[in-house]
């Protein structure tokens, strides 16, 4: 068992999501950086839908009650075991009785940190990525233990390249979405630079820095799913991430690729994002 | 097929058919063709007289697709199932929508329970299903500013719908009442039995029939067996 000792701002569980009932109205879920989460199960040769602990800025204090090996996946992030720093992407062995302190994560958001063969509680629906409607919690609390398997064999050696988020500046990739058109004709849609005004595991809230002249104001409720883009009737653009609900009433004007979802989960607050959107389709 | 029809991609993982003037139960029946059409149990959300599946890479099949539903002919006697609802109006809104709608709360209950609705699709929520449509004198747009906290297993009505709340949320509909049963269970296979396109009515019941049915704890084919109608 994992112990929560004392929670992070916003601890779940997560792992590569829910799917096959989004028909009966199931977000998604999973890792909202799914990057940064499959390497954590590389690093540690686990199954690629082993659950993580997602820890969402800055994290809680964690007791190992069984001997493992974990390591922390994302971006930089000031983390401690019992009293030692210790480096993201690199796999530590836990004693029973080991304490591990995850800070703040540094130059992103989300960090992962992964035990040797997954968190092991109960799925629902196939997945065991939290979410409020099956789980009937929103994040974890303290005192809450998170079973896993005992590992006691050797400490396993990297055999990955280190994780890398490549360039630092935002630049996120899309495609028309079935409502582009009604963007209105003069908008530059090769490069629209945004304000991160808010975000949270369902949608990121983002403020154009130039107003978006739109046709009309809305469509009957339609599928929506993570990446979307939709534009409000107040000017700003909604990018759905993983605990969407799988139906709105915006129009979806973008549809960003996953892999710039995944980088957009790293994008802090008040930060600037660029969508660059390339019209041929075939581009994801 | 003799619906008009419209089919676009969103990325690569996605296909949407849309279908002008269609019926639940025709959606329906369209939808477990598509599954035969990708030989799979495809995710399928029929919402709005359209079908969105979600299939990796079904983009590509996109103009294939075309062709089987120009030339796929439905069934003409659809049967479609019932269910029946039910449910202690004892709503918080009830008093209030009332009022508004100019009527006795007695009137309306008497209203909304007298109609035989439709399930036309799913969304919003896990769970979540639109049952349309109300009789013109339900009808009335949602609120301005939504309730915080919607009780778990509410119905609710707005526009020409009526939904049952699968779990407390935030939401702007007007709360008539309570139903006596959970309709999603993510323990249970399946979580939701009710279906596009199957008939719904809803039936008052006194607070000591609720507490009797709330007691029994049914789920899965027992509550089934329970809900589902014999015409």
């Amino acid at each position: 068992m994992l112990e929560i000792v004392r929670p992070g701002l916003w601890d779940t569980l997560q792992d590569q999501g829910r799917f096959g009932y989004r028909g009966i109205g199931v977000p998604l879920s999973g890792a909202m950086d799914q990057e940064a989460f499959s390497h954590a199960n590389r690093l540690l040769r686990n199954a690629p839908d082993a659950a993580a602990l997602e820890v969402c800025q800055n994290g809680g204090v964690y007791l190992f009650k069984a001997p493992t090996c974990f390591v922390l996946c994302g971006p930089a992030t000031e983390a401690v075991l019992d009293d030692q720093s210790i480096a993201t992407h690199t796999v530590y062995s836990a004693k029973k009785g080991s304490v591990l302190s995850v800070r703040r994560v540094i130059n992103g958001v989300y960090t992962y940190v992964a035990v040797k063969g997954g968190f092991v509680t109960d799925q629902k629906l196939n997945s065991r990525s939290m979410h409020l409607s099956l789980y009937g919690i929103q994040k974890l609390k303290k005192g809450d233990q998170l079973p896993y398997q005992v590992y006691e064999g050797p400490n396993i050696e990297a055999d990955h390249p280190p994780f890398s988020k490549g360039q630092q500046e935002a630049v996120l990739q899309a495609i028309p979405g079935p409502e582009f058109h009604q963007l209105h004709p003069s908008t530059d849609f090769s490069s629209l630079k945004f304000t991160l005004s808010d975000h949270n595991r369902m949608g990121y809230r983002l403020l154009p820095s130039v107003h978006l002249k739109r046709s009309t104001e809305s469509i009957r409720s339609a599928a929506v799913f993570p990446g979307i883009v939709q534009l409000t009737p107040s000017g700003e653009c909604i990018v759905l991430h993983r605990d969407a609900q799988v139906s709105g009433g915006y129009p979806r004007i973008l549809i960003l690729t996953e892999q710039s979802l995944n980088r957009l989960a790293q994008i802090k607050k008040g930060e600037i994002v660029v969508i660059k959107c390339t019209i041929d389709p075939s581009f994801t | 097929m003799k619906h008009k029809f419209t089919i676009y991609a969103m990325g690569q993982d996605s296909l949407t058919v849309e279908l002008d003037g269609i019926k639940p139960i025709e959606l329906k029946c369209i939808a477990s063709h598509l599954k035969h059409f990708f030989d799979t149990d495809i995710d399928v959300l029929a919402l709005n007289q359209s079908l969105t599946l979600f299939e990796k890479n079904c983009a590509t099949r996109l103009d294939e697709l075309h062709s089987f539903l120009a030339t796929l002919e439905i069934e003409e006697a659809l049967t479609p199932k019932r269910w029946e609802l039910p449910v202690h109006y004892n709503g918080h809104d009830l008093e209030a929508l009332a009022e508004k709608l100019k009527k006795t709360p007695e009137d309306l209950i008497e209203l909304h329970q007298s109609h035989t609705y439709t399930i036309e699709g799913f969304g919003f929520l896990p769970g979540f299903f639109y049952i349309g449509s109300l009789p013109k004198a339900l009808q009335i747009p949602r609120k301005s500013t939504p309730t915080l906290r919607v009780p778990k297993r509410s119905v609710a009505i707005a526009g020409t719908q009526t939904g049952i709340y699968p779990i407390e949320s935030s939401g702007g509909w007007y709360v008539l009442g309570e139903l006596a049963f959970d309709l999603f269970d993510p323990d249970v296979q399946p979580p939701v039995f009710v279906d596009v396109g199957d008939e719904v009515r809803f039936k008052a019941i006194s607070s000591d029939k609720f507490e009797l049915l709330r007691g029994q704890h049914l789920k899965g084919a027992q509550l089934q067996e329970r809900l589902l109608c014999s015409k």
